[in-house]
């Protein structure tokens, strides 16, 4: 292979196609290399699609992409020993204002590999880029296990895996603290079953988080959302915590699946695929630099994920998009160095999706250093709502006081002050 | 459900060759052996004196690589591994 390419994007995921969308658009000779069989194929989305960075770019949408459900009824569910507590807000029903829809990674990311396509953009599939290549002491070009391609500039989408970053010394291994494993599961239900069981109308749906009692010692949470015909249950924690508490990842899954709040969702549905993946929490602090001499880092790569909010697709489209821009300001001046690329993490630094995840660094290390903060705050709450609804003789004014009492009893008060201070200030 | 039972209902194209290998030196020696812990997809068992690994099952999430020093993970050739239906 001869021909010279403008850019090359190694990876079909969000990041690579936005980032080559944005390119083709632009007029530039952009060429994406994907190692799967297809776009999507080594894809797994741990969340929902927040629709706000990728609609600045394709507005509405919505309306063309092959989407599951607009969630509209978001829920945190609080696990204790034998209750659990779950929080519901349902918004308004407003189709014409989605905030973010469930998909899934098959056939969203076949669709949106195929608008940079037809933006001009040529897909290479089924072909491992193994080495970054540079000349003259910049990167020029990819070495796959098809042959050798050549281009002006490399835009690195690999995913969490980040062996191409490391091998071409723009970051180090990512250490067992900075990256959490999911696991999940596809279970198939009947579109009108989902719908009366979260109390959803037709394409609406729910996303719940969980916390508590089951998740013991690890950082990590679970997640239950809802398809068109099936849910995605799982959960996901922080590698270090997973080694020191020696839980195999398919043993958690099977026990969060029993657990009274999300058993009842799951009832006389088939698994269809069980999924794993890594979901990058190196967070701001441990952003490497994303930019050298003809080479830019977007998506998981760069570490992009909020672990707060679950963010991740639409930072990745966010990364992707201000990557395009730069490439295109850099194809224009015919100066691919460094110089020209550094305001790409410049742009990103100031965006509102890194600036909350600046303003949380530290929060998973703070937890971890603690991680009875995981367990104890659901099941106070548990403990003390079972107080309160049962009917045993107490008055109230006792049962206030007992519930002080299991407060007090779960975390000491100085703790529970300086989680509230922490916590609280890294949130908002 | 059995974790076997889960991995059936994967599509993987098999590359006959792994692409995962592991330092059998330092295997032995190892205490903790988190591969057999972390692995989602059970690709890593100890029988004494070695780890084996049933690279066809891995679903290439890359947190042996990140878990333990001495596993050499990389992906598998284009084209081949894990292929999601669903994702």
């Amino acid at each position: 292979m001869t021909e010279k390419f403008d850019a090359i994007v190694v990876g079909a995921g969000p990041a690579g196609v936005t980032a080559a969308y944005v390119m083709a658009k632009n007029r530039m000779n952009v060429v994406i290399i994907e190692r799967g069989e297809l776009p999507g194929s080594k894809n797994v989305i741990g969340g929902v699609l927040y629709v706000k960075t990728l609609n600045d770019m394709i507005p509405e949408f919505w309306k063309e992409a092959p989407l599951e459900r607009n969630v509209i009824q978001h829920s945190y569910g609080l696990i204790g020993k034998n209750t659990h507590i779950l929080v519901t807000y349902k918004g308004a029903t407003r189709p014409e204002f989605p905030n973010g829809y469930t998909i899934l990674r098959s056939k969203f990311d076949k669709w949106y590999a195929k608008k940079a396509q037809e933006a001009g953009a040529v897909l290479i599939t089924k072909t491992n880029v193994t080495e970054l290549l540079a000349q003259d002491g910049k990167i020029a070009g990819v070495k796959t296990d098809r042959g050798d391609l050549s281009a002006n500039l490399v835009i690195v989408a690999e995913g969490a895996n980040t062996m191409l970053c490391e091998k071409a010394g723009l970051m180090q291994k990512t250490r067992p603290d900075q990256m959490a494993i999911a696991v999940k599961e596809i279970i198939s239900l009947p579109s009108d079953r989902i719908q009366e069981r979260f109390g959803l109308g037709e394409g609406e749906g729910a996303a719940i988080h969980y916390i508590g009692a089951l998740f013991k010692g690890l950082v990590g949470f679970g997640f239950l959302y809802t398809n068109r015909e099936s849910l995605s249950v799982g959960f996901g924690a922080m590698i270090s915590t997973m080694m020191k508490e020696q839980i195999k990842p398919y043993d958690l899954m099977e026990q969060f699946k029993e657990e009274s709040s999300v058993k009842p969702f799951l009832r006389d549905g088939l698994v269809k695929e069980y999924q794993a993946h890594m979901i990058p929490e190196a967070g701001y602090r441990g952003m490497p630099k994303l930019f050298s001499d003809g080479v830019l880092v977007v998506g998981d790569s760069a570490m992009l994920a909020n672990p707060v909010t679950g963010e991740g697709a639409d930072l990745a489209i966010l990364s992707g998009r201000m990557a395009g821009d730069v490439a295109t300001k850099a194809h224009a001046m015919t100066d691919y160095t460094s110089r020209v690329l550094a305001p790409y993490q410049d742009d990103l630094l100031k965006s509102f999706a890194v600036r909350d995840m600046r303003k949380q660094s530290g929060l998973l290390h703070y937890i971890e250093n603690d991680p009875d903060i995981m367990r104890a705050y659901p099941e106070a709450l548990n403990n003390a709502l079972t107080e309160w609804f049962r009917v045993d003789g107490a008055t109230r004014t006792d049962k206030a006081k007992r519930i002080k009492t299991i407060i007090m009893s779960k975390r000491r008060l100085t703790k529970m002050m300086k989680d509230a201070y922490v916590i609280g200030r890294k949130l908002m | 459900m059995r974790l076997e039972e889960k991995l059936y209902l994967l599509r993987h194209v098999l590359d006959e060759e792994s692409h995962i290998k592991v330092d059998q030196e330092a295997c032995a020696k190892c205490t903790n052996r988190a591969c057999l812990d972390v692995c989602p997809a059970n690709v890593y068992s100890y029988v004494e004196p070695r780890v084996f690994v049933a690279y066809e099952n891995c679903v290439e999430c890359g947190t042996c690589r990140i878990a333990c020093p001495f596993v050499e993970w990389i992906n598998p050739k284009g084209g081949m591994g894990i292929s999601y239906r669903y994702g």
